[in-house]
């Protein structure tokens, strides 16, 4: 009976982090631990492209070319002798440079039109007829269409993939924002004087991030594949650029000669979505819980 | 029903005509005079003029888009400026290639996704629950024209069961029309198949904690029974719209895997049309696709309101 008065704080302390926070619980999940840290290892990759692979992405040296994997050449080199651990390392830079601006464009973008559509409903017609054209073309042939006439450029690249990207974004968060505008704190803070453009801001927009913030993982993951995509087809960044896409466009033609010119860039563009992907299933486990387990 | 199709067929109107005008637009955004743009840095003047005239361009912009999407409603969607022949001639005369690779791929992608997507919520958090998952996250994050190309060196080249690549028409084997489409149909199919998957996945675990489920297993029906005649056909339901979705998807991988197999169908057709800057073909392709893609989830919600009542009276 003695032990009691001892055991209450215990059971008190355990109450309180029982209710971890966000990034604990994240921690704690199996699966966006596995992404984050994938994704950590490419971020490190690109930041420190140069202390990773010695020699320069574009040195050409005929007098290598098409050499297998060798201690030299860790992933062997292409047509134009160009070190291929050099380009495959330096690709994370491009890849996750047009993810993560597609995904900042796409976010900025989404929340403007889905907030003034869902939670003004001024344009919502207008702004929602928009949205359900541009989601009507294929994303990829409409980035392909935009950048025909826009011409070769990573910026260009990120701006049409962003057209294309952003109806979704838009269209999550509208759906929040409507049921959002309707419940009761955001009465309460009206009632309290709080001004229009305030409770979209403050209250009305923190509460309908989650989703948001889910599918700007799958925007991500989508972005990296389409920019592959684009620059595979010859209509992405100019060909000098040493992004996955261009060296699997590049090693196409030696496919069966030299396999590793295809294959390694595809596993590094696989391993880079397949981290973004395990982050976002990690992420819309932790944050809708309703959705755990399925 | 009646109204809801009727309903749900004017709903596309404002959908095709905002479509229409971003595809009009494209031709604009070019830097410079789209006509010189288009003809290159060789053409003369004289030669910019003339397709000036052609295409429009020397009229207003709001008369252009009108003629041209007057002439688009009417089935004209203008001429091929390097080919010399009618857009609709050109998608017409590339069709079939893509039209059998867009319905086997959707085969391959019901076909794996389905069964897979089920046989992981039923054996939920089992070894095979898990392998099921964790291909289809891979497959998620490939890309599908990269496991195109790994299949021709795996198919084509080292086994040699299977064409490296090109298209044989149906006119000429049937058969030969089949295997030159298995595997890029495959590749296309096996990405959109692991959405689907995960979408099956989780519609079918959903239907399982459900109460008439519940009541099912409570009055002694067997596992199987309630799976397949109570879980499975409401399930399904998320699942076709999945189908649906996934044709964007399909519709876009197209373009790569028509060029990853030198199949010449309509993806190619846009291909060639951008590396040559032929933009009635660009616009006229894309609008058909759209149109394509926007009929195609017409008859996915029809189907869906077919088999789900509160749809169609809401």
């Amino acid at each position: 009976m003695s032990a009691t008065p001892e055991i209450l704080p215990t059971r008190a302390a355990e109450a309180v982090a029982a209710r971890p926070t966000m990034l604990q619980l994240l921690l704690r999940n199996r699966l966006a631990v596995t992404g984050g840290s994938l994704l950590l290892l490419l971020l490190i990759c690109a930041a420190f492209a140069p202390l990773i692979a010695h020699q320069n992405p574009n040195g050409i040296h005929p007098s290598v070319r098409l050499q297998p994997p060798s201690a030299q050449h860790w992933f062997g080199t292409d047509d134009f002798g160009r070190d291929m651990f050099s380009r495959v390392i330096y690709g994370s830079r491009v890849s996750l440079e047009v993810g993560a601006l597609v995904v900042l464009f796409t976010s900025a973008a989404g929340i403007l039109f889905g907030l003034v559509a869902g939670y003004f409903r001024t344009l919502d017609n207008v702004i929602m007829r928009v949205m359900d054209a541009l989601m009507a073309i294929p994303p990829v042939l409409l980035a392909i269409a935009i950048m025909a006439s826009l011409g070769p450029s990573v910026g260009n690249v990120v701006f049409s993939l962003t057209v294309g990207y952003t109806p979704q974004l838009a269209r999550v968060l509208r759906s929040q924002v409507l049921v959002l505008r309707e419940v009761a704190f955001t009465e309460a803070a009206r009632a309290g004087g709080v001004g229009e453009g305030r409770i979209a801001w403050r209250h009305v927009l923190p509460n309908a991030l989650s989703p948001v913030i889910v599918q700007s993982t799958v925007t991500f993951a989508s972005a990296v594949l389409s920019e592959a995509a684009l620059s595979f087809l010859g209509v992405g960044e100019p060909p000098t650029v040493p992004s996955w896409g261009n060296e699997l466009n590049d090693g196409r033609p030696y496919m069966v000669t030299a396999p590793w010119l295809t294959l390694l860039p595809g596993l590094a563009i696989m391993i880079c979505v397949l981290a973004v992907n395990l982050l976002g299933d990690g992420l819309r486990d932790v944050l809708d819980p309703r959705l755990r387990n399925t | 029903m009646a109204n809801f199709l009727v309903r749900r067929v004017l709903s596309i109107i404002p959908v095709m005509l905002i479509v229409s005008l971003f595809v009009f637009l494209l031709i604009h955004i070019t830097p410079g005079d789209p006509a010189s743009y288009m003809l290159g840095s060789s053409a003369t003047p004289a030669q910019v003029r003339e397709l000036r005239i052609q295409l429009g361009l020397n009229q207003p912009m709001y008369q252009q888009f009108l003629v041209w999407f007057g002439a688009a409603i009417r089935g004209n969607l203008g001429e091929s400026i390097f080919m010399g022949i009618p857009v609709t001639l050109a998608i017409w005369q590339r069709l079939e290639p893509t039209f059998l690779l867009t319905v086997l791929g959707v085969v391959f992608e019901v076909l794996i996704g389905v069964p897979a997507g089920i046989v992981a919520a039923s054996r939920r958090n089992t070894w095979l629950d898990q392998t099921v998952m964790m291909l289809s996250l891979l497959g998620l994050s490939m890309p599908s024209f990269w496991l195109g190309l790994n299949l021709i060196l795996l198919f084509g080249v080292k086994l040699r069961v299977l064409p490296v690549a090109g298209y044989i028409p149906l006119a000429r084997s049937v058969w030969g029309a089949f295997r030159s489409l298995l595997m890029p149909a495959f590749s296309l199919g096996f990405i959109n198949a692991a959405l689907v998957a995960r979408m099956t996945r989780s519609s079918t675990l959903e239907m399982l904690s459900q109460d008439f489920v519940r009541t099912a297993r409570a009055k002694g029906l067997a596992n199987s029974r309630v799976l397949w005649r109570h879980a499975f056909r409401n399930a399904m339901l998320p699942v076709l719209t999945a189908v649906g979705n996934s044709f964007a998807l399909l519709l876009g991988g197209l373009v790569v895997t028509e060029q990853v197999f030198a199949i010449p169908g309509v993806g190619q057709l846009v291909i060639n049309a951008v590396d040559q800057r032929d933009y009635p073909v660009i616009q006229g392709a894309l609008l058909y696709i759209v149109t394509l893609y926007v009929i195609i989830n017409i008859v996915v919600d029809l189907v869906y309101a077919a088999a789900d009542p509160r749809i169609r009276f809401s």
